[in-house]
């Protein structure tokens, strides 16, 4: 097996483990030994997708340095409380900003955003618009529900998109709020638990208003608490993405 | 040869697709847990790789913890011991295990190979198309393995390996091996068994099981793997057999449809072939096959189908569809092997039932000719079959049934035989061939019958059957009786002990097998008497309610009056009026019932008389008054 | 030659078994729990008695808390097929609104299932009973028989216990007992998916994955089917694509994070995962603390 090939033979394997098969199943999928799907996943365990592929040739763009453990440290604890003031979670620019006054290290957006990618934080926005003319149920639901709401909050600062999902990861309890404003720029919060009410009313009353958002992964209208506070805001309205549209795919 | 996962995950169409053709085979694995049989079973499952993985890990767990094989995989824990079911008295058991391969899917049956366990394995081997006979490479051919291989060849098993397992620890020696198989061989030839494959192998280390052993360059056999994904199953032999079909309901949805429903047990049937139904003999010819998935224009051995006929001839359930030209065969009376499967022994004489396809008759065995010693298979004489006895029987029916010899066809040759008071499954038996006698008796028939006679005199025979414990009083009640009748102008007769133990009965004891003989007797001579037109009496313990029933069964619905003359023991034996129970307190009388004999009372009997509370005069007129109400005597 | 496959082998053995019971039993029914087996079951009594519908009624012993999608398919499926639907509820247990979350699993599943089972055996006074379990659905039933006789209280004495000898089985029972029948014993759940795949029987969508709402409970995935779950104060539940092994009350059934949403993906999903199909909880994929838990619910 030539080295990029078993590169990706080993990315796959922490994938498949990732997926919660057995180190025997990963094996047989991918064609490594059981000792080699072992090794790459411990390499993933301690130092993230980059340090799966055998020969360190894994600076894919930028300069990504691996996070030590000290700025990990910081940011996880950042993502797992309240982002700053008025943001209605981390960004990238944030989270780098944090690191700064903590740690005094200097590290880019990108950096950060490679390391919510190697974490499984990342998340890309949806093509709402694309959807308006097509004549799928997604479509439909466009036209009828996000269209009319959009057309009620004309600019693109009020507009969100945003969702809560759980993410696999090896070592923690995460479930993420994920908000994505104008030109898609991506926002955070993680919990150990499913959010409650009051987690998702925090994140909604820092938007800026007014502010439309779209959101799927939760089921507003069983929580009475939700409900009510919903109804009584005038300058936030919050459309439940219907289940199994099809905006998000593994 | 497994699941591959690579298939699974990359093309799941393709796997399904690749499985859809999959063949079945049961087969029996014959050993003890010592020969490895565990281990064997174990890996078998373990290498199918569907295990569920809570299974996986907790195998994986317990045998560093508690298995045998020093913390690796010990594949003996999968497989359940059936220790813990002998403590809770759960006995006829034989687990069954599943797994499958690309090309087969297989069902495994397993019983303890201890002699206590025959029935068990004969229950497994019952269904399975191959047996595999462990052998222990350091000690050869035991006891073990002749009575392993005597049972398969009784059951007709087509299909033999002889695992010969622990190779690695006779390092993997050739000699050894070559030892084993000639030994076998040898007394293979003697049961004529056919069919025999030899494996070395070791269950444990894993050598012919599912890989080819490097340790052993010598052989150049298949694996046992191999052996099982490849062997034929039974299907071409049967389809070239005679049709046969037992019909197991009759589906009459409407008018215009009546369908006979089975499975084939042999041959093939098209529509257009004429057929023939036994025990019958009607003729007709097939016009569908019908099934839920359309007509078929050919069903085969093993299919469960409805067929249509062309003719409206009587069908019931019971009767078998064969092909016009090879019909089975009929018959009342024949020579048969019997494995016993209960506590309670076979007592030749007694009526059972017998279910044989889906006939269901009235069974007594009226001769054991030899019993066969499973171990030694030296044949000796007896007169009862106990649990797990194997005997060569004559039975009889009360009706003609269709069948064939068991080898040629399990379905139509191999019966249960089912005790009527318990309802247990008492007994397996294999039909070999009929009496010949039995295909020539007719009945003659005699003009003067008992109607004719009854007529005569005035009077509608019956038998009333006194039973109780000895000094209960039913001699003296029926003598009463008798000559109440008398005086009412009936012509009776009484049977009992004087007048019978002394003449007809001389012959027999007071052994379980001596009273059932004596009761069987006193109803053919009630019977007959009955015919004659007489209303009989009997009085005598008869102790057991099956032979009372075969008493009931001999007769009309009607003519048959079971008197319960109940007194408790401790009232009898009080009036001991002949001496007898103090003689069997002091142990000089052997097998008295109430003392070391069983007595089971009836349960509805059709008179019942509490002598306690009675005196023997009302208790008479009870029953005189039992006869007016039924209509026997005005 | 003809040879048959492994499917047409154990669908020919169910349907001779159905057929003996029928001829031979006075008043037969089926239990339906509307589950994968139970529709496999019912596909199978279909073909026995073609044309006619099969000549005993359905029996659903209702707990009151299955889901939703469940009762849907039960009640369309009783009507297209034509056969009569018999629902029996425990009165006591409505009487006493016994529930999962007040009373536990243990009592519910007791009083509504298992006397429940009883009480309609009792009323309706069946004789016989088919039901769906298999051998293979756990270690325990490698030993069970096909038919397997209960007393006059529903117990089951070994002494009564028949051993099934070729394809003889003896039906013959005292009155007032009665027989509970397995035609599904020698299937196991990759034939039984493989049946329903090949012979496109309907099943109840909550086996195909979905967002559904969802919330967790002890480390399992409860779905939230309709109001009378119980949040906790504040509990907003997610929209998860999930999908259900196994069904029962909702309330104790857990879902599992799934995509597979056909049929072949459900079986391509069984195949790999390879969990015994009677677990329903999330996997955890904190892989110290997984072990450990699983170590004390008892798994190893």
């Amino acid at each position: 097996m030539s080295p990029e090939a078993l590169n990706e033979q080993r990315k796959k394997a922490v994938r498949l483990r990732l997926d919660g098969h057995t180190v025997a199943v990963a094996s047989q999928r991918t064609g490594l030994s059981a000792p080699t799907v072992s090794a790459a996943w411990k390499a993933f365990r301690e130092g993230g997708w980059a340090a799966v592929p055998v020969k360190p040739r894994g600076r894919t763009k930028g300069q990504g340095n691996t996070l030590g453990a000290a700025a990990q440290t910081v940011l996880w604890e950042a993502l797992y409380g309240a982002p700053p003031q008025g943001m209605p979670g981390w960004s990238s620019a944030a989270l780098a900003d944090l690191v700064n006054v903590r740690l005094g290290l200097k590290l880019t957006q990108r950096a950060i955003e490679h390391w919510w990618e190697t974490e499984g934080l990342l998340h890309a926005p949806w093509e709402l618009n694309a959807l308006a003319k097509k004549r799928t149920r997604a479509g439909r639901w466009f036209e009828k529900t996000v269209a009319p709401t959009f057309s009620l909050y004309p600019s693109a600062e009020q507009r969100w998109q945003g969702g809560v999902r759980r993410v696999a990861h090896p070592q923690r309890a995460l479930y993420q709020v994920y908000l994505h404003g104008a030109r898609g720029k991506l926002y955070m919060r993680c919990y150990e638990r499913p959010p409650a009410a009051f987690d998702y009313q925090a994140v909604w009353a820092s938007l800026p208003r007014p502010a439309a958002v779209v959101f799927h992964g939760a089921l507003f209208s069983a929580s009475q608490t939700l409900t009510e506070w919903l109804d009584r805001q005038t300058t936030l309205t919050v459309v439940a993405v219907p289940a199994d549209i099809g905006l998000e795919h593994r | 040869m497994s699941h591959s996962s690579d298939l699974i995950a990359e093309d799941i169409e393709g796997y399904l697709k690749s499985h859809e053709h999959k063949g079945l085979l049961r087969f029996i694995t014959c050993g003890s847990v010592d020969d490895g049989k565990s281990t064997l079973i174990g890996r078998l499952l373990f290498e199918s790789k569907l295990l569920f993985e809570d299974q996986l890990a907790a195998i994986e767990a317990d045998s560093k913890k508690y298995g045998t094989q020093g913390g690796e995989m010990d594949f003996a824990l999968l497989v359940d011991g059936l220790a813990a079911e002998r403590e809770q008295g759960i006995t006829i058991d034989v687990a069954y295990r599943f797994f499958s391969t690309e090309k087969r899917k297989f069902i495994v049956a397993d019983t303890p190979g201890h002699e206590q366990y025959t029935r068990n394995m004969v229950t497994g081997a019952s269904t399975a198309d191959a047996a595999i006979l462990m052998v222990d490479a350091r000690h050869g051919i035991l006891t073990q393995t002749r009575r392993h291989s005597f049972l398969m060849s009784l059951m007709g098993m087509r299909h033999i390996i002889v695992a010969i397992n622990k190779m690695d620890l006779v390092d993997y020696s050739k000699a050894r091996y070559d030892q084993i198989v000639e030994e076998y061989r040898a007394f293979a030839k003697q049961l004529g068994l056919e069919n025999i494959t030899f494996i070395p192998m070791s269950a444990l280390k894993g050598d012919n099981v599912i890989e080819h052993s490097t340790k052993m360059p010598w052989y150049h056999g298949t694996t046992l793997m191999g052996y099982l994904e490849t062997v034929e199953v039974d299907d071409e032999r049967l389809q070239r057999s005679p049709f046969r079909m037992p019909v197991q309901w009759v589906n009459r949805p409407n008018l215009d449809f009546r369908g006979f429903t089975g499975m084939i047990a042999s041959g093939v049937v098209r529509p257009g072939d004429p057929i023939r139904v036994q025990p019958s003999g009607k003729t007709s010819t097939v016009s569908r096959i019908y099934t839920f998935d359309g007509d078929l224009e050919e069903a085969v051995a093993g299919q469960s189908i409805t067929l249509l006929l062309d003719d409206e001839i009587d069908i019931s359930r019971g009767d078998i569809i064969s092909g016009v030209d090879q019909p089975a065969h009929t018959a009342d009376q024949f020579e048969t092997t019997l494995v016993w499967m209960h506590e309670a022994p076979l007592l030749p004489g007694r009526p059972y039932l017998m279910k044989l396809g889906t006939q269901l008759v009235s069974a007594t065995v009226t001769d054991i000719k030899y019993q066969v010693n499973v171990n030694t298979l030296e044949h000796t004489a007896g007169k009862q079959l106990d649990l797990n006895g194997i005997g060569v029987c004559t039975i009889s029916l009360n009706r003609a049934v269709a069948f064939d010899a068991y080898k040629e066809n399990q379905d139509t040759g191999g019966f249960i035989l089912i005790d009527r008071m318990t309802n247990n499954t008492v007994g397996a038996g294999m039909l070999h061939f009929a009496l010949r006698r039995s295909q020539n008796i007719h009945m003659q028939h005699v003009d003067i019958d008992k109607q004719a006679r009854a007529l005569a005199k005035g009077q509608k025979p019956a038998v009333l059957w006194f039973t109780g414990l000895s000094g209960a009083g039913k001699s003296t009640i029926a003598n009463l009786v008798e000559k109440k009748l008398f005086g009412n102008g009936q012509h009776t007769y009484l049977l009992d002990g004087d007048n019978v133990r002394h003449g007809l009965n001389r012959d027999l004891g007071f052994t379980d097998a001596d009273r059932v003989e004596n009761v069987r007797r006193v109803a053919e001579t009630a019977k007959l008497m009955v015919d004659a037109g007489l209303i009989v009496m009997s009085a005598f313990i008869s102790p057991f309610r099956s032979e009372r029933q075969l008493a009931r069964d001999l007769l009309e619905e009607g003519e048959f009056i079971e008197i319960y003359v109940d007194a408790p023991l401790d009232v009898v034996e009080a009036r001991d009026p002949k001496g007898l129970y103090k003689k069997a307190r002091r142990g000089e009388l052997k097998n008295f019932t109430g003392i070391d004999s069983a007595y089971e009372a009836p349960e509805s009997p059709d008179v019942h008389l509490k002598t306690s509370e009675m005196s023997a005069e009302e208790a008479a007129d009870a029953v005189i008054e039992a006869l007016r109400e039924r209509g026997l005597i005005s | 030659m003809t040879s048959l496959t492994h499917l047409q082998r154990l669908e020919a053995e169910s349907i001779q078994i159905m057929r003996e019971v029928v001829a031979e039993t006075e008043n037969p029914v089926m239990l339906y729990s509307v589950g994968k087996d139970s529709a496999v079951m019912l596909h199978l009594a279909r073909k026995a008695f073609a044309p006619s519908p099969p000549p005993f009624p359905l029996l659903h012993v209702d707990t009151r808390w299955k889901f939703q999608a469940m009762y849907e398919f039960r009640d369309k499926m009783a009507e297209e097929i034509g056969m009569e639907l018999i629902v029996h509820i425990n009165p006591e247990g409505v009487e006493k609104d016994i529930n999962p979350f007040t009373h536990g699993s243990a009592i519910h599943t007791d009083v509504m299932k298992t006397e429940g089972l009883k009480q309609a055996l009792d009323k309706y006074g069946f004789d016989a009973a088919f039901g769906g379990a298999r051998r293979d659905e756990e270690k325990s039933r490698a030993k069970e028989r096909v038919f397997s006789f209960r007393t006059a209280q529903h117990r089951w004495d070994p002494k009564n216990q028949r051993p099934e000898l070729w394809k003889l089985y003896n039906t013959r029972k005292h009155p007032k007992e009665s027989i509970r029948v397995f035609p599904l014993s020698n299937w196991t759940e990759l034939d039984i998916w493989q049946y329903i795949h090949l012979q496109n029987i309907p099943i109840v969508p909550l086996y195909y994955a979905a967002e559904r709402p969802v919330v967790e409970r002890d480390g399992a995935l409860i779905m939230v089917d309709d109001d009378r779950m119980p949040l906790e104060p504040g509990e907003v539940p997610m929209m998860r694509k999930v999908r259900f092994r196994t069904l029962g009350c909702y309330p104790l059934t857990g879902a599992v994070e799934s995509e597979a949403d056909t049929l072949p993906a459900i079986i391509q999903e069984m195949l790999l995962t390879k969990t015994s199909e009677r677990q329903g909880r999330v996997i955890d994929h904190d892989s110290a603390a997984s072990m450990e838990k699983k170590k004390q619910e008892g798994y190893f």
